[in-house]
């Protein structure tokens, strides 16, 4: 039975080097991770949010959320400059734009270490079951089980870490224009009351 | 005969007088590059092809107060009437008849958002006042011109 038991762990632990989540991804500079967070004042808050989600795939990306207040979106990190172009080309007004960039390589760093101490101690137990009696295999695999939770945990954390180098994020606040002109506040100064664009654009004619 | 002549004395002081009552200033620009000069209005009005449109006007700066005084009046005035700033729509300018003072502001009209400019100087007991607006895109692709003019503002006599 044991030997069985020893068997299927082993092959579980063999399937996760061999997987992949234990391997190196792909070649990703996986050293910052970009965030924007910007506020727009846009004519039609729909369109607006259309043309960026479109413009988000046209570069390889993808759209978390859309509505008519605003849009999140995620690009690969080289389409970046183009995005303050194609606020402009949506917009009339950017009313803020806040970049920002974390470098990620410590958090990484910690995460990978993480996984190697836990994957040699998952190594050690193993070579510890061939001697083990029933009691002690019992208490081996419990262990297992818990590193393995652990080293799931920390995959995931991996891929969570190198998809945010991959892709940056972008959070866009969409305001509409207000279709009304702003309303006239007397001024105790009668020729301030004479500035105002309703005014302007009356006398004109 | 010289009841005659203090009647001719009074007529010409009546005269000097009503003369001097219909000079006044007002204030003008150099149009600005690409903008044409509206000749038979009221106010020195300039318009450009795309209809922006820039006008130069005087009040009395009464009461007497600095450019520091009214240019915060302005800007806390249209702030809490509703409009936004331009983003770097906030400074000063020099003239041949002073510093002054600019602000461009935000605003919708109609279905487009427009670009209002306000901009003033205090020359003694006169306030030039100048504005324009225009559509945000036609707007922006006048500012630099415009607000080039701001630097000719001048007061000129007229009858």
């Amino acid at each position: 039975m044991r030997p069985i038991i020893n068997a299927a762990l082993f092959a579980v632990f063999a399937f996760i080097s061999a997987s992949g989540l234990g391997a190196q991804p792909a070649a990703v500079p996986a050293s910052l991770a970009y965030t924007v967070v910007a506020g727009v004042v846009v004519p039609d808050t729909e369109a607006a949010a259309l043309a960026l989600t479109r413009w988000a795939e046209e570069q390889g990306g993808y759209f978390v959320f859309r509505s008519l207040e605003a849009v999140s979106l995620r690009v690969p990190p080289p389409a970046l400059p183009e995005l303050r172009e194609q606020l402009e080309g949506v917009s009339s007004q950017i009313a803020s734009y806040n970049p920002a960039a974390k470098d990620i390589r410590r958090d990484l760093r910690n995460v990978e270490v993480g996984i190697t101490s836990r994957e040699e101690a998952l190594e050690a137990i193993l070579s510890f079951l061939e001697s083990a009696d029933i009691r002690g295999t019992l208490a081996f695999e419990r262990e297992m089980t818990e590193i393995l939770l652990e080293i799931e945990r920390l995959e995931g954390r991996r891929r969570e870490l190198l998809h945010r180098a991959a892709f940056a994020r972008i959070d866009i606040a969409l305001t509409g224009s207000v279709q009304q002109l702003p309303v006239h506040i007397p001024s105790s100064f009668s020729w301030i009351n004479t500035l105002g664009l309703a005014r302007f654009l009356r006398e004109g004619r | 005969m010289m009841r005659v002549k203090h009647g001719v004395l009074a007529m010409i002081l009546l005269g000097m007088i009503l003369f001097t009552g219909c000079v006044t200033q007002r204030g003008v620009v150099s149009p600005p590059e690409g903008f044409a000069h509206y000749a038979d209005r009221d106010l020195f009005t300039v318009v450009s092809p795309e209809t922006v449109t820039m006008r130069v006007r005087t009040e009395e700066n009464d009461p007497p107060q600095s450019l520091d005084f009214w240019r915060e009046t302005v800007k806390r005035h249209l702030l809490s009437s509703g409009y936004l700033l331009l983003e770097n729509g906030e400074g000063d300018f020099a003239s041949e008849t002073g510093t002054g003072a600019r602000y461009e502001w935000i605003s919708p009209a109609g279905d487009e958002d427009w670009v209002y400019l306000t901009a003033i100087l205090v020359a003694g007991r006169k306030i030039v006042i100048v504005e324009a607006a225009g559509p945000y895109r036609w707007y922006m692709e006048h500012r630099a011109a415009m607000l080039d003019s701001l630097s000719t503002i001048r007061l000129v006599s007229q009858r």
